[in-house]
């Protein structure tokens, strides 16, 4: 490639670059006015969706019936960048106990819901963040009943 | 397929780089193209603190093949940011079209929170030259998003290479890094118009 067109190439490739950052800006702070707030609360949510015979079930229990669901929040140290904390995300939704995983950079918290009647000890869950590079600073537990 | 994508990448002179080692049983893929480099990685984290791999490396037409290690030798955790030290060792493969009796030698660091982020790393490569790429990194978020938002960085970046027996090239670049859930991409060019180009995939 002439030297020509290797500046010709590159000064293209930059100004996608210049016109892909304006476009994310735009798009963030259009998303923001949407909201009507900054959007430091924002996470993503990952459900394993319960077995279509479970769900029928589930239908056939008398409404005043209540579950007790159990919600675990992780403080973790180290959750800086989301690229790098998938690991979290994905490993603790290989878990059998674990129903969702919400994670939230500016909270720097990792949110496990469990499955009904199951458990995650507190020895697992420092194992599972150590092995993801991460350590936990605070294990708070809390139960939510559903009807 | 994937051997065809892979020889298509080095091919339109583009160049893996990656995130030197994630999460235990995670992979990552990398191009990275550099004014006087390209290169090619793909790993895998047996641990969140070694990676093995491979790692190509064509430094001005010079094609060198690695078998590589990664390790993440220091990692310090803080609520609001995170630093590492990782060193790198690449022993090279000899394939017939390859040179052989090559090595890599390489170390990095960095800290980061989510408003800035800094790297400092060296890249050594033993062939029959000795290459040296040192490389600095500033980086400032200009907006804040969340875990699975559209994260953009600019990136101030301040290159050195040099061969050993002959004169040293420096460069300053400013770069965009755009991310979002598994997949970044870097772009970014020098007052020369030299650029650098990046795109890396965790899985």
């Amino acid at each position: 490639m002439s030297v020509l067109k290797k500046e010709k190439f590159y000064s293209t490739a930059l100004f996608f670059a210049y016109a892909l950052l304006l476009s994310s800006l735009c798009v963030h702070n259009f998303c923001l006015l949407a909201k009507g707030e900054p959007s430091k609360t924002k996470t993503t949510v990952k459900t394993k969706k319960p077995p279509a015979q479970k769900v029928e079930k589930q239908k056939k229990v008398p409404v005043e019936k209540v579950s007790v669901l159990q919600v675990v929040n992780v403080t973790v140290n180290g959750m800086v960048c989301s690229f790098c904390v998938q690991g979290l995300e994905k490993a603790f939704t290989k878990e059998k106990s674990v129903k969702s995983v919400v994670v939230s950079l500016s909270d720097k918290l990792v949110v496990l819901s469990l499955k009904e009647n199951m458990d995650i000890s507190d020895e697992k869950i420092k194992s599972i963040v150590e092995n993801t590079g991460y350590n936990v600073k605070k294990i708070k537990r809390s139960s939510v009943s559903v009807n | 397929m994937f051997r065809s994508l892979l020889l298509g990448f080095i091919l339109l002179g583009f160049n893996i780089f990656a995130h030197p080692v994630i999460w235990k049983g995670g992979s990552v893929f990398t191009l990275r193209h550099l004014p006087r480099m390209k290169r090619v990685n793909l790993h895998h984290s047996l641990t969140h603190r070694w990676a093995l791999g491979f790692h190509f490396a064509d430094i001005q037409d010079e094609k060198l093949l690695f078998f590589q290690n990664n390790f993440l030798l220091k990692r310090f955790n803080k609520p609001s940011s995170q630093a590492n030290i990782y060193g790198f060792i690449g022993l090279g493969l000899a394939p017939r079209f390859l040179k052989d009796e090559n090595f890599h030698l390489g170390i990095q660091g960095d800290w980061e929170s989510r408003r800035f982020y800094t790297q400092f790393n060296v890249n050594s490569f033993f062939y029959d030259k000795i290459f040296v790429s040192t490389t600095f990194r500033f980086g400032v978020a200009p907006y804040i998003e969340d875990y699975d938002g559209f994260h953009t960085w600019i990136i101030f970046q301040a290159n050195q290479d040099s061969f050993l027996d002959d004169s040293a090239m420096s460069s300053s670049m400013l770069v965009f890094r755009f991310f979002m859930q598994n997949y970044l991409i870097e772009l970014g060019s020098d007052f020369k118009g030299l650029g650098l180009m990046t795109f890396m995939v965790h899985f």
